[in-house]
């Protein structure tokens, strides 16, 4: 019995400590995972940010050649700022623009290699002095005449600077880089030069590249990117997601820093709905002009799902490699339950048939006593329990006989003394000194000797009842 | 008061009206010319960098950046006697060029109407800082107009473009019409100059409104006589431009 109690315990616990892990463990896996998922979208908060500033310098770095190109120099120099502009100057200029922009390769790549998106510009604006617009290539090419100094980029770029912005253009986002044209004479600055990069699906994407899921599992953990700009939804990395209502609602009540760089660390997720599933969101200001538009960016995420059993074992599943191990905690009951049979049998069934067949002997007076070296712990005290009764009442049948061989006398030859006058004609219960029990009136039931114990042993067979 | 019986057909009458017309017409031949430099005391300065985006901005290595022009945002006015004022003008056209107004700066005598000409390719929803019903909070398009009239003197509109941050402008308006804006030197950035034509005889005072109010020690008077041009001398703008407004 200690070996099944100490099975019994074993189980209890291990089955006590399981359930206690399926029940608290996906609480604090979710909570462990929220703070994961914040995590994650502030991670990617600053790469994007670190991603954006990148393109800016290299678009900077783009423009500066590409202000200081012969052709942009000495056809710009061809332009005065107080004349009509020059409408066949200006077409030149653009096929050259155009020229230029299409030889745009990546610094120590194969020439052969196709240019990866984003790096050439959409578009490259020349202007002249008073910022007035003399070509266009890429964008709006048939429009000239127009001035765009006033614009900040453009004025820093007339007086002189290099400089990047982001700027919304009839409802399309642009990176934009502008340059000084300076002079190779004596004229000093004679324009200024702008190209433009739009931010459209495939650069949104290319953002968030590092933080698609390609999981196969059921759970989607991808982080995607929205812009948004002069309260609209600009572009977004995937068209599957749609939360730019949501997210354009809950953007105004979001508590900004005072510093735009500050963002990614100091606005807290909040939650967005896109009909069917909840996404973690988190948002950073766009600087630059596009900052006086409320624009920004949304980087957005599945929200973990809320803890479940189903939702651990699907966990279990995807942590354990494509399967739950059904067979494995099929083997575990299987070796659990036969362990504690086996114990049962050994420590209690066996020991309780052995002390049966023992009394069954015992009644049948195959022996006098049972058999106590044969029985251990609990069994064993009751065949001594059991020894010590039948001793007893030996000892009091022996004393009892005693008695009456005092008080009768010997027994004659032959007979069995008092016992056998007893069985005869009771003694008569006028004699002096004998106060024995009336003797009992013939049983109706058949004897005592009559009863037989089953191989089972467990009730009597009871009499037929008599007519 | 009585009236004479004259006859209109009568030859006194043509002589009379035609003697009116020419000293009318000769008028403004006998109104005078005052022109004058301005000097700045101190260069004015970088631009102020506006709307910085991921990098801060980059000195062209080439050649020295220019500094910041505030001619364009000053206003010389001679303010004088009220009697010798004309009857304001009924229009003062002011042109959207593209993503800028063709000037900063504009003033108008009270009453004037602004008229907006929108001649570049965008469609601002232009509106005025305080003055929300001078405008209506419309997108002017392309070729169109837009207008509003001028209040009391002394009143400044600064009007700006509700989508766009760089579309901006002003409009002062102030008690007389001998006003001119200030013109860059092309060869000394710290030098400037103005000229107002059809100036009345007398005795003007010379003030020069920046940005939002009337700077500060260079006030001036001005005697005007005939048609003669008259020369102001050079006015020394103080260093760091101090307007009434921004004491």
């Amino acid at each position: 019995m200690f070996w099944s109690k100490i099975w019994l315990f074993l189980v209890a616990l291990g089955a006590a400590a399981a359930l206690t892990v399926a029940l608290a463990l996906p609480p604090a896996a979710h909570r462990e995972r929220v703070r994961d998922e914040r995590q994650r979208l502030a991670t990617a908060c600053d790469v994007v940010g670190i991603e954006l500033e990148l393109a800016a310098r290299n678009h900077v770095d783009l423009i500066g050649t590409f202000a200081r190109a012969a052709e942009i120099v000495g056809g710009l120099e061809q332009v005065d700022p107080g004349m009509p502009l020059d409408a066949e100057k200006g077409k030149r200029l653009r096929q050259t623009a155009g020229t230029l922009v299409s030889q745009i390769k990546v610094a120590g790549a194969d020439p052969d290699a196709p240019t990866p998106p984003g790096l050439r510009p959409n578009f490259a604006w020349m202007l002249d002095a008073s910022g007035r617009a003399v070509a266009r290539w890429g964008l709006d090419e048939d429009d000239t005449g127009d001035v765009l100094a006033g614009r900040w980029l453009v004025d820093d770029a007339l007086a002189g600077y290099l400089r990047d912005d982001v700027w919304l253009d009839k409802g399309t986002l642009y990176m934009v880089a502008g340059a000084p044209v300076v002079s190779r004479g004596d004229k000093g600055f004679v324009g200024a030069v702008l190209m433009g990069w739009r931010l459209d699906l495939d650069v949104s994407a290319q953002f968030v590249q590092a933080f698609k899921d390609t999981d196969q599992d059921a759970e989607d953990r991808s982080i995607n990117i929205g812009f948004f700009g002069g309260g609209k939804a600009i572009t977004k990395s995937s068209r599957d997601v749609n939360l730019d209502s949501d997210i354009l609602d809950r953007y105004g009540a979001v508590d900004k820093p005072e510093e735009m760089g500050e963002d990614c660390r100091r606005i807290a997720p909040f939650f967005a709905h896109d009909g069917k599933h909840e996404y973690a969101v988190t948002v950073a200001r766009l600087p630059g002009e596009i900052a006086s538009q409320d624009g920004f960016f949304a980087l957005y995420t599945p929200r973990p799902a809320a803890p479940s059993f189903g939702a651990a074992v699907g966990k279990a599943k995807h942590e354990l490699g494509g399967g739950f191990p059904w067979a494995l905690v099929i083997v575990g009951f299987v070796v659990a339950f036969a362990g504690g049979v086996v114990l049962m049998v050994l420590e209690a069934d066996r020991p309780l048939r052995r002390l049966q067949a023992d009394a069954v002997k015992l009644a049948k007076g195959d022996g006098e006593r049972m058999a106590e070296d044969q029985h251990h712990g609990r069994f064993g005290s009751i065949a001594r329990s059991v020894n010590i009764q039948i001793d007893k009442v030996s000892r009091d049948a022996k004393a009892a006989k005693k008695d009456l061989d005092q008080l009768l006398g010997p027994a004659p030859e032959g007979s069995l003394g008092a016992v056998d006058l007893l069985g005869g004609v009771p003694p008569s219960p006028s004699l002096p000194g004998m106060s024995l029990p009336p003797r009992p009136a013939a049983p109706a039931a058949p004897p005592p000797s009559e009863f037989r114990f089953g191989d089972q042993g467990a009730a009597p067979a009871r009499p037929a009842a008599g007519p | 008061m009585p009236v004479l019986p004259i006859r209109h057909d009568s030859w006194t009458t043509r002589v009379a009206v035609a003697c009116a017309l020419l000293v009318t017409a000769a008028a403004p031949a006998l109104a005078g010319k005052v022109t004058g430099e301005l000097e700045l005391s101190a260069p004015a300065g970088k631009p102020p960098l506006r709307g910085k985006a991921y990098l801060d901005r980059i000195e062209n290595p080439y050649k020295a950046p220019r500094d910041v022009d505030p001619f364009p945002y000053m206003i010389v006015v001679l303010e004088g006697d009220a009697a010798k004022m004309p009857e304001p003008p009924p229009q003062e056209a002011w042109d959207l060029v593209g993503d800028r107004f063709d000037r900063p700066l504009i003033a108008v005598v009270p009453g004037s109407e602004v008229l907006i000409r929108n001649k570049g390719r965008g469609t601002p929803t232009l509106m005025i800082d305080g003055h929300a019903d001078l405008l209506p909070h419309s997108p002017l398009n392309p070729r169109g107009e837009r207008g509003f009239k001028a209040g009391a003197a002394g009143t400044l509109y600064e009007l700006r473009d509700e989508d766009t941050p760089h579309i901006t402008g002003g409009v002062v308006v102030v008690a007389t019409p001998y006003h001119a804006i200030a013109m860059a030197s092309a060869k000394d950035a710290r030098k400037g100059s103005f000229s107002l034509s059809d100036v009345p005889d007398g005795t003007w005072t010379l003030r020069i409104w920046y940005r939002t109010g009337w700077l500060d020690g260079v006030e001036q008077t001005v005697e005007v006589k005939g048609s003669k041009t008259t020369s102001v001398s050079t006015i020394k703008i103080p260093a760091g431009l101090p307007t009434a407004a921004s004491k």
